[in-house]
């Protein structure tokens, strides 16, 4: 095929090429090559330093005079040599520095005496000395007793006394404890990796030859541009492969081959398996395609090598974002996380490398990330073969001038809900803590509903017509009103199903809950909490942003962004989800009849149930069925909707 | 070869909003002629040529090239073109010589006629010095003897240049005005625009002087002398601008 010529003819001379750039060379390949070495070798040369000096040093103990048992006790019982100083205030040693730990005793012997053991919790050979002291005092115990007890009646007291001899061992294999060590730094470094040793070709590769003119000259022969692309993104992917390989080897080297032996009776070893090697890297190989194309999609916005990097950077550290959910405790791969990209193979590595991994949710898990690589790669070849991203030129930039806000109603929209954001979070927010009722009212008919007005009037839009502020015949109102009544129990279904996959944590509902019984009237309540918002927040949403996006984007673009915006809005990750999907019903009434108010009494309905009815009504009792009533009175009420847009193209 | 019929651009941009850059432009152009396009900066002299190398579409009119529709047969149309800008560049980490194979094989060349081509064109622009060493050491005279052979080297029916001395010294705009007059020579039809006078003088056949996307007059310089009346290039440039500012009474 004539394609796979072209594409091989420019990954060859892209190889070549990108071979000979230092950046390249350095952050995909030296830096992986030296970091593993450098991290764990930097590790175990610390934990060493530090072993060899509590051996060789011991620790200082203050403690008061005329406790010759307990100075005893210590030396004999501790591994590290002991230095006593002694001093009636024990603590002044401890706080001074001095010792690293005091030991006061209170009482009489022959009474139940009480032992302080004081160490500073901010110093680590202070908590160190506390812990070995803490083990020796608790192992020990029927030391002290045997000492109060005659010899002939010990035994048999003791066993009284301790009918179990408890002592732990850690049965995990040496390969499982260092593997659980390793899960905790490795899928940082290796994306940290990934996505450097990607990005500096994507840039390279479409920013930087944007800027040197090179693209140009491209594309004027006669070559396919899909096979431009393809041969670059090859590329980028063999960079990020290669980077890959050289991680893993550098890894290797470190841990199997042991070129770092821990010091003696040190307490940690960093060891690892050919398997999990393997299973690191099948992991890692859909990731590296997810981070190429993705990288170069960016890289495209920009006109120069600069700006590239500029972009690619909150890229990068939102990359680790997935990681680091992954690492929250708990999760396990076997759950909903297997169908989150990037996160399901930090756990599954996670799991492997401590030895607890299923089969399954790895397969899942990488199936899900090719399935994402491919669609990205789709994106990024269909999108990079847009005249605007790649000649010349062609890319304006962004304007957040006064001038450029007002002149683009995408840029206007979303400045004023920044704007709207960050208000509610720093100043309405503590309102509403300070006194719910009031911080309300400000809120909706201060914040909200002049925000509405400013974002239309700013970019000198007809209010009238951007709000949607006309009429609806009463059809479309009752069919509002329905559809609300059946989109109801869905989100409440999809809501219940969310809470399963990602836990509310304890508490989270009861401060919920409280926030919406204050002690008022139920009339007030649903006068504050359900019309005002439905009047407020849809001039806001459905009003002045969706009329703005709409001016340059398509309805249903415009429709998808302001449900984002508005369940972004409503600061949780636990309404996110549902309050998106509310704002996607209450724009398509909108978009249909043409008119905000029917919008108005559907959110106003659907707030005024969750008040009125839903506290009475445990979420967990809800069931399939309730989803069976809602879908035909969902039917119902858009076909009298879609009656209305039918009315109001008739109109014309 | 090169036919452009009402050709029409439109930009959108934030601040400026609608950009008439080519307003209902139509020339052609014939083998064995250098064609000049005359215009000031931002008259939409390079929008029209990228349209005509496909980089960019029109949003109206027709443009053809070697009897292929810029829209309807780019492939055709960028295979018969050598296309050289002041902003095409050179891949900095690739030798001449590799970047001349990079560009052969792009256009379907292979083998031995590669190979011969690309000596041959080492031999007539004189490179052979410099050939396999990296693009980012040679100076700017030697990168564009090294941009003019990576153009021709399809050996293509039609040329276009843009601006092509910009930031060049004296003696390499020379080398380059002298090459391309001899591939008129050869019979080639040559596409040629620049905002300076003399080149134009120097080399073109006829003249199409742009301003603000579109065409004031088109002709030989004695055409032009006799629509406007003005003996000088720079006088008949002024006339039609109708700035009235004629700062050419001592010329040449
Ligand atoms: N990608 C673009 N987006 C918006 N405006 C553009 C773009 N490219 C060119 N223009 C505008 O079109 C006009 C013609 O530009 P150009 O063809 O580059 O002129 P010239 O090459 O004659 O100096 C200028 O006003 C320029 O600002
Ligand atoms: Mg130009």
């Amino acid at each position: 095929m004539q394609n796979w010529k072209e594409i091989k003819t420019v990954y060859i001379k892209e190889i070549t090429e990108i071979l000979r750039n230092k950046r390249v060379i350095i952050s995909a390949f030296l830096i992986p090559l030296l970091i593993y070495p450098i991290i764990i070798g930097g590790m175990d040369w610390l934990q060493g330093l530090e072993h060899k000096k509590i051996s060789e040093e011991g620790f200082r103990i203050a403690i008061a005079p005329g406790h010759d048992e307990v100075v005893s006790f210590l030396k004999e019982k501790l591994s590290v040599p002991v230095h006593v100083i002694e001093i009636a205030d024990v603590i002044i040693p401890v706080m001074s520095k001095d010792a690293d730990m005091g030991i006061q005793i209170d009482g009489q012997p022959g009474t139940v005496r009480n032992i302080w053991f004081l160490f500073l919790g901010s110093n680590d050979s202070s908590i160190k000395a506390m812990t070995q002291c803490k083990e020796a005092f608790e192992n020990n115990r029927f030391f002290w007793i045997r000492n109060f007890l005659a010899d002939d009646l010990a035994d048999i007291r003791i066993r009284d006394l301790q009918p179990f001899d408890a002592s732990f061992h850690d049965v995990a294999s040496v390969l499982d404890q260092s593997g659980h060590k390793i899960a905790k730094i490795l899928p940082f470094i290796l994306i940290l990796m990934l996505v450097s040793g990607c990005s500096f070709a994507a840039v390279d590769l479409i920013a930087g030859e944007k800027e040197r003119g090179c693209f140009e000259t491209l594309l004027v022969s006669p070559i396919n541009r899909q096979s431009v692309i393809i041969g670059k993104m090859l590329v980028v992917i063999v960079t990020g492969f290669i980077s890959l390989i050289f991680n893993l080897i550098s890894m290797f080297l470190c841990l199997k081959l042991g070129l770092f032996t821990p010091p003696d009776g040190a307490s940690f070893t960093f060891l690892i398996s050919y398997g999990s090697i393997t299973g690191v890297f099948l992991c890692a190989l859909p990731m590296t395609i997810i981070f190429a194309s993705t990288l170069m999609l960016i890289s495209a916005k920009a006109k120069t090598y600069q700006a590239g990097q500029t972009l690619l950077m909150p890229f990068s550290l939102l990359a680790l974002l997935p990681a680091v959910t992954a690492m929250l405790p708990g999760m396990h791969s076997d759950s909903f996380i297997v169908a989150v990209p990037i996160a399901n193979v930090v756990v599954a590595m996670k799991e492997m490398l401590e030895g607890t991994l299923k089969w399954w949710p790895m397969v899942v898990g990488n199936l899900v990330n090719l399935g994402l690589a491919l669609a990205i790669l789709r994106i990024t070849v269909t999108s990079l073969e847009k005249e605007g991203s790649l000649v010349p030129g062609s890319v304006s930039d962004t304007d957040f001038s006064l001038k450029g806000i007002r002149k683009d109603p995408v840029i206007a929209a979303f400045t004023g809900f920044t704007v709207v954001w960050l208000l509610m979070f720093y100043v309405m927010a503590p309102l509403q803590a300070h006194d719910m009722v009031s911080g309300l009212l400000i809120t909706l008919w201060g914040l909200i509903l002049c925000s509405a007005i400013v974002i239309v009037r700013f970019q000198k839009l007809p209010l009238k017509k951007t709000l949607s502020l006309r009429s609806a015949p009463w059809y479309v109102w009752i069919g509002a009103f329905f559809f609300q009544l059946g989109v109801l129990p869905t989100t409440l279904l999809i809501n219940k199903w969310l809470l399963k996959l990602l836990p509310v944590p304890e508490g989270w509902m009861d401060t919920f809950s409280d926030a919406l019984t204050p002690e008022i009237s139920s009339l007030s309540l649903v006068l504050l909490m359900a019309v005002s918002p439905g009047i407020c927040e849809e001039l806001l949403f459905r009003g002045a942003i969706f009329g703005s996006l709409r001016q340059k984007w398509s309805p249903w673009r415009a429709l998808i962004a302001t449900s984002i915006l508005f369940g972004l809005l409503h600061f949780s990750v636990y309404r996110l989800v549902p309050t998106t999907l509310i704002g996607l019903g209450l724009g398509w009434i909108v978009y249909i009849s043409g008119s905000i108010y029917p919008a108005m009494l559907a959110h106003a309905l659907n707030n005024a149930i969750a008040i009125v009815f839903l506290p009475e009504l445990p979420i967990d009792t809800l069931s399939q069925s309730w989803f069976l009533v809602g879908i035909p009175l969902l039917f119902a009420g858009a076909i009298m909707i879609l009656r209305g847009s039918k009315a109001k193209e008739n109109k014309r | 070869m090169i036919r452009v019929n009402n050709l029409s651009r439109i930009f959108f941009d934030s601040q400026r909003g609608e950009i008439k850059a080519v307003d209902s432009l139509s020339f052609t152009c014939q083998a064995g002629e250098i064609m000049g396009l005359l215009g000031p900066n931002g008259a939409g002299k390079t929008t029209t040529l990228r349209i005509l190398a496909t980089l960019l579409s029109p949003s109206g009119g027709t443009a053809e090239l070697n009897g292929f529709d810029v829209i309807k047969e780019p492939d055709k149309v960028r295979a018969s073109l050598g296309f050289l800008s002041s902003t095409t560049g050179l891949y900095p980490r690739l030798t001449p010589e590799e970047i001349l194979k990079f560009f052969g094989e792009i256009n379907g060349m292979k083998g031995a006629g590669l190979k011969s081509r690309i000596d041959a064109l080492i031999a007539e622009f004189n490179i052979s010095d410099y050939a396999r060493v990296r693009c980012e050491k040679l100076s700017s005279g030697m990168k564009q003897k090294v941009s003019i052979a990576r153009a021709l080297i399809q050996d293509p029916p039609v040329l276009i240049f843009d601006e092509p001395t910009v930031g060049l010294d004296v003696i390499a705009a020379a080398q380059t005005m002298k090459a391309i007059l001899e591939y008129k020579k050869r019979g080639k039809c040559i596409l040629y625009s620049t905002h300076i006078m003399s080149e134009v003088e120097k080399l073109c056949d006829r003249i199409a002087i742009i301003h603000k996307g579109t065409l004031q007059a088109i002709g030989t310089m004695e055409e032009l002398r006799e629509q406007t009346g003005e003996r000088y290039l720079e006088d008949i440039f002024f006339s039609l601008m109708g700035t009235g500012t004629t700062f050419a009474e001592n010329g040449s």
